[in-house]
Formats: C-alpha cells, structure tokens, sequence
C-alpha cells in the first residue's frame, strides 16, 4: 500500500503523538538519569569523606600525640618571634650586644629586602599552611680570633634573634700578621651569607 | 480497542450488529435505496472509530476446486489472481483458499477458488462505506465463518456436510477434512419448520448427488450430514431428516454450540446468524473477499494503531527505566545519607580529639603542612660546627698541613661526578639518590699548604694529601681534592721547582680539598 499526502494527513495526529510521547519518555529518561549522575558523584564524594574521615580517626590518637607535639612547635616559634612582621631593629640591638658581650673588634654587615623563600632556600616553594616564609639575607664580615669566636658569635645570634637563621656561606681567612698589631688582635676574617627566616600569615 | 461492527447483508437489506465481549445488539438496518443508504452513511459517520465487518450470507456464490503446482512469493500471489480473473471475471470480490499439499506425485497445492460473483448486491453498500471513509476489515461470507469455526464441532475428518439456517435460507456446506470445499444457499419462502426440514433433507440428497458427479466422495458411501439447530427444534426436524443409504444424520445442538464459543445470547431458535457473527468477530478468518482498495482505511487504522502503541510502548519503557532509575536513585540518596550520618559522627568523634588539643589559630591540617615546611627549613639550615670539628680532628693529625682558608657552604649539587654523589648518598643510608639531591650538601673548601721542606719531594707531598684526603673520607662524607701542588697528568704541562735545588717562600706546595656531606 502506497501513502499519499492525504493519507499522511490522516496519519499526521498518530506520528504527532508517538513524536511526543518519545519526547516525554526521552526526557523523563535524560532527566532521572541527570539526576542519578549527581547523586552518584554526592555519594561518591560522601564515601570519600567518609574513607578520610575514616582514616583520621582511626589514626586519631597518634594524630593526638602529633598535633600536641606540633602544637607545641608551633608555640614556640610564635614565642620565639619567628611569626608575623620582622623586627629589623631588635635584630640590629641583638648584634650589637652580641658583638660587644663577645669583644668582637670589627664586625660589618647589610640586610638585603625581604622576599619570598626562594628553591634555593627551601625546595618546594615558600607557602604552607597558610603561611609565608619570607627570607631576608645578611652579608656578615667579621674579624675574630679564632674560629670559636665566629661559632659562638653565630650560636649566640641564633639563640637570641627572632628569626630562624641559615647559613648559607661562610669564607674564612687567616689576617696576614702585621707589626702594628698585637696582643688582642684578630687572626681570622670571616665573611658569611645568613638568611633571617619569618613567617607571614597569608591572606 | 477499537469497537466490531459486523454489517449482515442477507438479502437486499443490511443489517447493523454491534458485538462487544460476546454480546451482540442489533443497531439498524438498512435498505439498498438512497434513504437507505444516506442512513447507512450517517450511521457510519457516526462510528467512524469502529471496525467494520460485511458479512454476506447470500445465494450468488462461486466455488471451484483446482490443483495447481505448488508456487510461491510474487508468482504465486500472479498465479492465484490470474485464475481468479479466469473463474470470476465479472467481480472483485474473490479470494484462494489454500487446503493443503498432495501427498504423492508433484504434491501440487489444492485451491479453493471462492467468490461472491454478484458485485452489484455489494457495490452501493461498499460505494457507501468508502465515501464515508469506514474501516472495512473485510468481505466476508458465512461459508468463509464456517471454514474457521465448524471443523471442531464436526469432530472426524472425513467428508462432511454441514446444514446451518440463517435468516437468508438453509446452507449446506460441504467439508472434507476438515476443509470447506462448497457452499450452497437454499433460501426459504415461509421460514416453517416444515419448509426448514424439507428444505434441508432435500437439498442435502441433491448436493449428494452433485458430490458423486462431481467425485469428491466415493459413489456408495454414506455421507455424514450435520444439521446445526436448536434443542427445541430437533426433534421436528428429525422427522423429515431421516437416515437414509447416502445420507446419515447427526444434530449439533446450537445452544451448547454457543455457548462453548462464549456467545453470551444464546439464539432462541435454529437461525446460527449470532452464532456466526460472534465467529467473525471473535476468529476473523484470514481470508476475504475485499479488494486492497476497500480496505485502504483499515490498512491507515493498523498503521495508525502501530504507531499509537509503538508511542506507548515507547513511553512505558521510558517510564519504566526512570522508575527503576528513580528508585535506584532513592536507594542512592538513602545511601548518602547514611553515609553522611556516619561520617557526621565520625567528624564529631574526631572534633572531640581535637578540642582536648590545646587551642590554636590554625587548623590541624595546616598545622601539619607548616611544621613539616618548617622542619624541612630546620633541616636544610645545618650548624658549621660538625663539619668544621670533624676537619680540625683529622688536621690535628696532620700538623705539618696549615690551613690558609676555609668555605664552608650549602650546596644544592656538588660539582664533580654524580657518580661520587651517589655512592655517597646510597652509603649514607639515610636518603635517596633524588631525595638528597632535593635537599643539598653542606660542603667545606679548604685551601692549605705544605712545609716548604717538601718542595722538593713531590712524591711525599702527593702522599700526605692523598693521606690526609683518606683520614677526612667515610661513608657520610665526599671527599674531593680539587688542587695539587703540581698536575702529574700527561695532558697537563710539569715544570721544576725552586733555584738550583733551594726552595723559595713562594714555592711552597699548596692544594685544595673539599669534603661534602648531604643534608
């Protein structure tokens, strides 16, 4: 049997409503499959919290340990200083009353601008745990006795400045005697590259 | 489902049946004048969603047997309608019906060619039906009915003759195997029981007679003959249909007969017409008469209802995924939120550990990244005071090496061979190859002298270096002497020392060395 166009208007309500009731099916289906999709990925993102969770508690009282133990760290260099802005000014007192406390006869020494801890410094990069690590370096040079002089020197201005300091360098030279000098007169010269570390709260 | 009409045309009248679930109900009749048919049209109109069955139970009928060979698909379907054309050339209404394969020779296929061959009892009703765009099933005759439904009540399949009465007269059809093989209509004056029983044992000893001419059954053997009538009725008309040599009676009972083919009226007297258009309507025959064109609306109705129940079909799937997907969907949800419930407590557990923590600005898991960051940076910012201890040991055994300067640094690589710093970093046991690369070495320069005294003795002066390079060396420490006094090396130029063999100041032997250690 041949349809012509008259039979295909008599068949145009039938193929209208299979066209619409595809269409309801079809998005009835794409729709609760939609749904499902985002309800796989809550559950899925449910099971991970849960496993993480999971592990944290299970690891809870060595975490306990650790977090007091790291609190503790953590204290101490807020206590230390080693937190927030530099304190260019109480380093440079600290120098000094070391310098004088140790009768350091010569002792010379330029900060450079603070800036981030570079790789060199600090492989990985200079931001953790919301926080900066800023550096800002020394060029120390120094006239000593001996070398205990210089260690000591190094030992008390770790002990006493609020930064932690690294030594990156340290040349030391023996002074060539002369006539002119002696008794109390220094033996060695020393000149050291030192990096002052802070922290800074991140924004 | 779509309502059955059954149009009985028996006569110059058509009658109007409406059959529904066993029932059936007399809606009009109609005659062949125009009143007539413009009632027809309008009934039609009326129930332009019912499908329409005629069903003629008329006289001018054609019946011819024939064995053709047996043929099949588009030469068969020629084959059939070129004979048609041959045997019922003045009229449309004709079809083949197929009653089997011969057993033996070329096992040619039986026909029964069957045919209403009056096309102009039927052309107003169908010119009718067609204007009015009815959905024609079919033609159908009662012959055709009775080749559907009554072999099962004849039981044995020898030869049979079937006696039915129905408005239009006395019908005796003749059955072999259970295959209609010829029909005839005797039609009746009075419609008595007299002229019914005479009508039927008479006309039954003819059509014997032409069934012996004609051969189809053995001359000498009695023909079975069933009679279809009503209970009340048997007994009258036994008395005219009496065993005879070629005839042997049987009555089927019309009452019972209906009621196993579930036709709620039962007829009240021996006319089978409800019998038969329940049959039609309930096991329409494959067979009708109707040309393609009658049935051009049927066939846009089948079309039609193939796409309206492919439509449902098509969305009860759908609804049937997103149910079950919607369900799976809730089964998920609960789930999650199981699993929400769990973790809520767990996160409550683990805050409780936490708030026994002293209190701090920073959260735990910062708290970890910032001391780990920061003993990395503790690690990496070492004392000078190991190394240079560990150098002024080995120099306190070496008092004849003076030590004129000293470097002491953080290193990310080590100039030289990698493969010292491997050896030294896998010895160490502490790091990794790329981790200590990761974290540097602390290295020492040191650049000394010799006594002057051993200017002259270059073997000794290598001795004492490479001695002293040996005390300095352990599986922690690297260590490397970056200078000699003099290049022993054959790609390097030697010359000779001092003045005539006394030693100058500036002679004296003078070398550098490094030891390195990873971080």
């Amino acid at each position: 049997m041949k349809l012509d166009a008259k039979d295909l208007k008599r068949l145009r309500w039938a193929i209208a409503f299979l066209v619409i009731m595809t269409l309801v099916g079809g998005v009835s289906v794409w729709t609760t499959l939609q749904l499902k999709g985002g309800a796989e990925k809550t559950h899925r993102e449910a099971a991970a919290a849960r496993k993480d969770i999971q592990t944290k508690l299970a690891r809870a009282r060595d975490e306990e340990q650790e977090l007091r133990d790291k609190i503790v760290r953590f204290q101490a260099l807020k206590d230390r200083g080693y937190i927030g802005p530099e304190r260019r000014l109480d380093w440079v007192e600290a120098i000094a009353r070391v310098k004088a406390a140790r009768r350091i006869s010569r002792l010379d020494f330029d900060f450079a601008p603070q800036r981030p801890v570079d790789a060199s410094i600090l492989p990985g990069g200079g931001t953790a745990g919301g926080f900066d690590i800023m550096v800002s370096q020394m060029r120390l040079q120094i006239q000593v006795l001996h070398e205990g002089e210089l260690l000591a020197f190094l030992s008390d201005l770790r002990n006493t400045v609020q930064a932690l300091l690294q030594v990156r360098s340290c040349t030391i030279d023996r002074i060539a005697p002369s006539g002119t000098s002696r008794g109390n007169s220094a033996q060695l010269k020393a000149e050291c590259v030192l990096e002052w570390i802070t922290l800074k709260e991140g924004k | 489902m779509a309502a059955k009409r059954i149009l009985l045309l028996d006569g110059p009248f058509l009658t109007a049946y409406h059959w529904s679930a066993g029932r059936i109900k007399v809606e009009g009749e109609f005659s062949h004048e125009p009143v007539g048919l413009e009632a027809l049209a309008a009934y039609l109109d009326k129930n332009r969603t019912s499908l329409f069955y005629l069903l003629a139970d008329i006289a001018e009928e054609g019946f011819q047997l024939e064995e053709l060979p047996h043929v099949q698909g588009g030469d068969r379907s020629a084959l059939l309608q070129r004979r048609l054309v041959q045997y019922y050339y003045n009229t449309p209404l004709s079809t083949a019906i197929s009653l089997g394969r011969a057993k033996d020779g070329r096992r040619d296929e039986k026909l029964l060619f069957a045919a209403l061959t009056r096309i102009e009892t039927f052309t107003p009703w169908l010119d009718t039906l067609r204007e009015a765009e009815a959905i024609l099933v079919g033609v159908y005759s009662v012959p055709l009915v009775l080749a559907g439904c009554a072999p099962q009540l004849m039981g044995q399949g020898g030869p049979v003759l079937f006696v039915s009465l129905t408005r239009g007269g006395v019908r005796q059809s003749f059955f072999d195997q259970g295959k209609l093989h010829f029909s005839r209509l005797s039609q009746l004056a009075t419609h008595s029981m007299d002229e019914i029983g005479r009508t039927s044992a008479d006309d039954s000893a003819k059509i014997f007679q032409y069934l012996v001419a004609q051969r189809q059954i053995p001359r000498g053997a009695a023909l079975r003959t069933m009679v279809l009538a009503h209970p009340g009725q048997i007994s009258a008309l036994q008395d005219f249909c009496r065993d005879t040599a070629e005839l042997q009676f049987e009555f089927i009972d019309l009452v019972a007969t209906a009621r196993q083919q579930k036709l709620k009226d039962v007829p009240a007297d021996s006319n089978a017409d409800n019998l038969f258009i329940h049959c039609l309507a309930t096991k329409t025959p494959p067979q009708q008469f109707a040309p393609a064109n009658e049935r051009r609306f049927y066939n846009l109705w089948r079309i039609r209802s193939a796409l309206t129940s492919t439509a449902w079909v098509i969305l009860a799937g759908c609804l049937l995924f997103a149910g079950k997907t919607t369900l799976n969907l809730y089964d998920l949800r609960d789930t999650t939120e199981a699993t929400k419930a769990l973790t809520a407590s767990d996160t409550q557990r683990y805050n409780a550990i936490l708030e026994g923590l002293p209190k701090i600005s920073i959260t735990p898991d910062n708290l970890r990244a910032l001391s780990g960051r920061f003993e990395t940076l503790q690690q990496r910012s070492p004392a000078m005071e190991p190394m240079l201890i560990y150098l002024s040991q080995a120099l306190n055994e070496y008092p004849r090496i003076e030590l004129t300067q000293l470097t002491w640094r953080i290193v990310d690589r080590l100039e030289g061979s990698d493969k010292v710093q491997k050896s030294v970093q896998q010895t160490a046991g502490a790091v990794t190859p790329a981790a200590a690369a990761a974290t540097g070495w602390v290295s020492v320069e040191i650049h000394a002298q010799l006594p002057l005294g051993l200017v002259s003795d270059q073997r000794a002066q290598l001795e004492l270096i490479d001695s002293f390079a040996e005390r300095l060396r352990d599986p922690k420490t690297d260590v490397r002497v970056l200078r000699r006094p003099f290049d022993i090396e054959s790609d390097k130029p030697l010359k000779s020392t001092g003045k005539d063999g006394e030693a100058q100041p500036a002679d004296v032997p003078k070398f550098a060395l490094r030891i390195a250690r990873p971080l």
